[in-house]
């Protein structure tokens, strides 16, 4: 019940101070930059998929970031960490409270966006006349919607789990930047030279625990996009290290000797 | 269960290689109300955070209203009210809806919520304020939230950290009044630091003076100015100025010192014999003429800078190099 109020309250303070209305808008100015310029598809991509998923695989990180980088800090910078830890609110509570709520807030905000996406693509025409492709099946659509959501989730807890330990909320936001390097850009070119000296030329034939690991990356990801059993492991994949995370925050953050403000 | 609300024994407290705590160890009868003096830097606060289980010893115990604050911080933070130093609130959330969050972290029944949330806010005086944003609150309208949602427990134990810090006087009178009705009509036990000392007298039936992270005395206040000082503070206030008086005090063995401020001396004499008669007999035999004379009180004040001064006031020196071990000081605590 504690971890509820605590939902309950994060969620409240969070609509009233407008995150979760930039966070919206955030995510809606980046459909738009995906639909209506060349971040996303063009005539000359091979298809639609691709382009948004390139595109959601690096703002998907930053909205969790975004999201979660005063979690734990935020309170200590305001004062409030001794008022909430004064009552008998475990420790774990007050985390799992404010994951929840986060949760709440981003889930729904991006799949709906991203769906509205999907038909506002086919009804205007944009995929036939600027793209000139054929929208992916609505099942890989949403298997893109699923995946990019799972990796907001599992950036969230990262950096809950960073906001208990930086000093600051800029700090926990530049430490969190710090993790998305590997999972994009430089863990494709990892995995790429990975995959040279091995002469592994394909994810398809890797064992269930390999690719269990290789879901982080961002390269594995986008093949997983049109593999569904792939794609399936990849989001269990990283709902599980979410959850690990998660419970190493929690275990850290009851026995943490937390410095308060005052 | 004994007869006192808080039992500390042997709490001590490192951060590194700097001990804020060292072995402290008190009993708080149920009912009274016991002070922590002490300058910046002392330990008051870090004694203060263990007993309330915001943060842990590193050795010692400290028995809070029947529970160990090691063992059973949950048990013992549903017992107690603790109002910060600062207190910090929601600005985004109404009275209301704070005090509401507050009842539900404390378990307190649906059923029951706005009875006390009501009486919490008749207490403090904030009824008219229920609707108002936290964040448009004055520092004094704060310290009462803060005391209000410490209220909401119905603690037995209540640990006020510095309750007047920042208050204009009347806001530190309404406080200081409020506390006190607190202690007689609910027989709260109270714990607080502060270093406004005529607020710990009029409040607190004992204090603990901190130098250094210890207990350099712990007594009732009249005790103290008994006992503190091993000299007699005595005034003489003359019609007019007269520096043969002033000559003749210092000769006589066993004052120490003897100050005039215009007509007024300030005379500092062993307790070892009563040399007021002697005083006096000087005083007349060269011509003074006597408007009041008599024994002055040492004020909590002096005791408490005696008592320092007594310990050795310097505070520990610390390294100011950056720590790479700095970056993420949760578990460290630097001394303002």
């Amino acid at each position: 019940m504690k971890t509820v109020a605590v939902m309950q309250r994060e969620l409240q303070e969070n609509l009233r101070n407008y995150k979760t209305a930039f966070l919206l808008m955030f995510i809606f100015g980046a459909i738009l930059m995906a639909l209506y310029t060349e971040v996303g598809p063009t005539a000359n991509s091979k298809s639609v998929l691709d382009p948004f998923f390139e595109l959601f695989a690096i703002l998907c990180p930053l909205i969790g970031i975004l999201t979660a980088m005063d979690a734990v800090v935020g309170e200590k910078e305001k004062g409030t960490l001794e008022l909430v830890l004064s009552k008998p609110l475990p420790r774990r509570s007050l985390l799992l409270g404010k994951f929840f709520a986060y949760v709440l807030m981003i889930v729904p905000l991006l799949a709906a966006e991203l769906i509205a996406a999907y038909f506002w693509a086919q009804v205007s025409g944009i995929s036939q006349y600027r793209w000139q492709l054929p929208m992916p099946p609505f099942s890989q659509w949403m298997t893109l919607v699923a995946i990019v959501t799972c990796v907001s989730l599992l950036f969230l807890a990262v950096t809950t789990l960073i906001s208990m330990f930086a000093p600051t909320t800029a700090t926990t936001a530049l430490c969190a930047l710090v993790f998305m390097a590997p999972a994009h850009p430089l863990g494709g070119e990892f995995l790429r030279q990975v995959g040279l000296r091995l002469h592994i030329d394909s994810f398809a034939g890797l064992p269930i625990p390999v690719k269990f690991f290789l879901s982080v990356f961002s390269m594995f990801q986008k093949y997983a996009l049109s593999i569904p059993g792939d794609a399936r492991l990849t989001c269990v994949s990283l709902l599980i290290m979410t959850v690990a995370v998660l419970f190493v925050a929690s275990f850290i953050f009851e026995r943490q000797n937390v410095a308060f403000k005052n | 269960m004994n007869d006192f609300a808080v039992d500390v024994q042997g709490l001590s407290k490192w951060y590194g290689q700097l001990k804020a705590v060292d072995n402290v160890s008190f009993q708080v009868h149920k009912g009274s109300s016991f002070g922590l003096l002490g300058l910046n830097g002392a330990g008051k606060t870090t004694t203060f955070k263990m007993m309330v289980s915001l943060i842990r010893p590193n050795s010692g115990t400290a028995i809070v209203s029947g529970y160990d604050v090691v063992k059973a911080p949950m048990k013992v933070r549903s017992h107690i009210g603790y109002v910060a130093e600062n207190p910090a609130f929601y600005t985004r959330m109404t009275t209301q809806e704070t005090l509401r969050y507050v009842c539900r972290l404390l378990d307190v029944p649906v059923n029951d919520q706005n009875r006390r949330i009501d009486y919490v806010l008749g207490l403090v005086g904030l009824t008219d304020k229920k609707s108002a944003l936290v964040g448009g609150y004055s520092r004094g309208m704060r310290h009462r939230l803060g005391l209000a949602q410490a209220l909401l427990s119905e603690p037995q134990v209540l640990f006020l950290d510095e309750p007047t810090l920042g208050l204009d006087p009347l806001g530190a009178k309404n406080m200081r009044e409020l506390i006190l009705r607190l202690r007689q009509e609910k027989e709260v036990t109270v714990l607080m630091s502060s270093h406004v000392l005529p607020e710990v007298e009029a409040i607190c039936d004992m204090v603990g003076i901190f130098d250094h992270g210890r207990i350099v005395a712990m007594d009732t206040i009249d005790h103290l100015r008994s006992t503190a000082s091993d000299s007699l503070n005595i005034e003489l206030v003359m019609a007019e100025s007269n520096e043969e008086v002033l000559q003749a005090l210092r000769s006589i063995p066993g004052v120490i010192r003897a100050e005039a401020l215009g007509v007024r001396l300030d005379i500092t004499a062993s307790k070892n014999e009563d040399l007021r008669p002697r005083i006096m007999q000087e005083a007349l035999a060269n011509n003074a003429k006597v408007l009041s004379f008599g024994l002055k009180e040492s004020s909590l004040e002096d005791i408490l800078l005696h008592l320092v001064k007594s310990h050795g006031s310097d505070l520990p020196e610390q390294s100011s190099r950056l720590n790479p071990a700095s970056f993420f000081r949760m578990t460290r605590k630097t001394r303002r």
